[in-house]
Formats: C-alpha cells, structure tokens, sequence
C-alpha cells in the first residue's frame, strides 16, 4: 500500500497502513475480530461500541484492540 | 512447557486465595518468542505476573476490566515482553477449562493457567493451551 493511498496509524505499538477513510468497524472486519469480543481504545480513550460505525480512522491515530478475557467454573 | 519462578507461582496462589470466594485472575507475561526462522522449543519462561480485577465479581466467572488490560499490554510493551499465559482460579471445582474458558479462549498462542481452590490449603494448578476450542494440556515447572 503506497503512502498515497493510505494512512499510516500505530496500531497495538506498532506502525501499521490501513485505507484512508476506515471505520473502526471496518478495520474490525478487515482484522476479522468481532466487535462484540474486544475492547477498542482510539488515542487514550476507550470507545463505545455504538461508535464503533462512525468512528473514522485518521493519519497518527493510536489504536490499540484487547480481546474479552474471561471465563469460570466447570459449571457455567 | 511453562515455567514459572517459586515466586510467581506463590504470587499467583495469593492472589487467588485473596479473591476467594471469588474467581481470582490476572495475565502472565515473559521474553518475547524466537523469531519464525528459529526452532520454537515451546518452552515459554514467566517473567513477570499481572494480577488483574474480576469485574465479575463472582465465585463461578471471571472478566477481566478492559482498562486494566490496556494498561498491561502497554506495560508488557515498555518491557519488551509478551503475554504467556492468562490465569484464573476455579474456587469449587478441578483446575480444567470449563466450557465458558474454552468458547472465550481469544488468545491461542498463550497457555491458560488454572488453579483450583475447592481444597484450599491444597491448590491444584494446570496448565493447557485452548485453540480451535481443543484442549490440551501443557507441562508446568516451578524453578
């Protein structure tokens, strides 16, 4: 992907390219990660999922993407 | 193989107990693993131990406070480290992957650590790796 046709984000610590215009759903679909299993933060704040599709992606942006951790007894 | 420190495993163990009657959790991290080109031995070395709060709040499930894990991974980043295993204790029942741990494994390349607690004075800890939601279990050793 040419420095044209994308924008250049840290994305969990590390530099990443990603289409200009993206919605953090759509980079949630584009990783295949379900919006319903992980946690999105967006330069030090933690999004709501009802933002997850209108929240667009700009050049310098810091995502970071923690997966659900949990679980339980035997019985659940 | 996993192989934790005395003082990491006992970390863990009052961590857990301290939670009790509630799930304990927390997330364990160590060097990063060889790059691709090199033999993975899949042994995997803890060098460090997060414990975390259960925002459950509860004897039968655990959920890890997504702030809290954002914070770690930054931290684990700083280091230079990586997440190694996650941990959690069951406080009534044996210490393997209940149908709740395996449908919510996110992270198949980690070990998931579990302690039972239903004898307290006798934790039991296993390990296993969770991927495809098969289970299998994984050598620990306490150096």
């Amino acid at each position: 992907m040419s420095s044209t046709d994308s924008v250049k984000i840290i994305l969990n610590g590390k530099p990443a390219r990603i289409k200009p215009g993206l919605t953090v759903s759509d980079l949630l679909i584009q990783r295949r990660m379900r919006a319903e299993l992980v946690t999105v933060e967006l330069d030090g704040t933690i999004l709501q999922k009802l933002d997850y599709d209108t929240t667009q992606i700009k050049e310098g942006d810091k995502v970071e993407f923690v997966f659900y951790m949990g679980g339980g007894d035997l019985k659940s | 193989m996993i192989l934790l420190s005395k003082k990491t495993y006992e970390a863990m163990i009052e961590h857990a107990k301290k939670g009790f009657p509630n799930e304990a959790c927390g997330i364990l991290a160590g060097p990063a693993r060889p790059p691709q080109r090199l033999a993975d031995t899949g042994r995997r070395t803890v060098s460090e131990f997060f414990p975390m709060t259960n925002r459950d709040n509860a004897s039968i499930s655990y959920f890890m406070d997504p702030k809290e894990q954002l914070v770690v991974f930054k931290k684990m980043r700083q280091l230079n480290i990586e997440m190694t295993a996650i941990f959690h204790s069951h406080v009534a029942s044996v210490a393997y992957p209940s149908r709740k741990d395996i449908r919510l494994a996110f992270y198949p390349e980690v070990s998931y650590l579990i302690v039972s607690l239903s004898d307290i004075k006798n934790p039991v800890l296993r390990s296993f790796k969770i991927k495809d939601e098969k289970v299998s279990e994984e050598e620990i050793k306490i150096v």
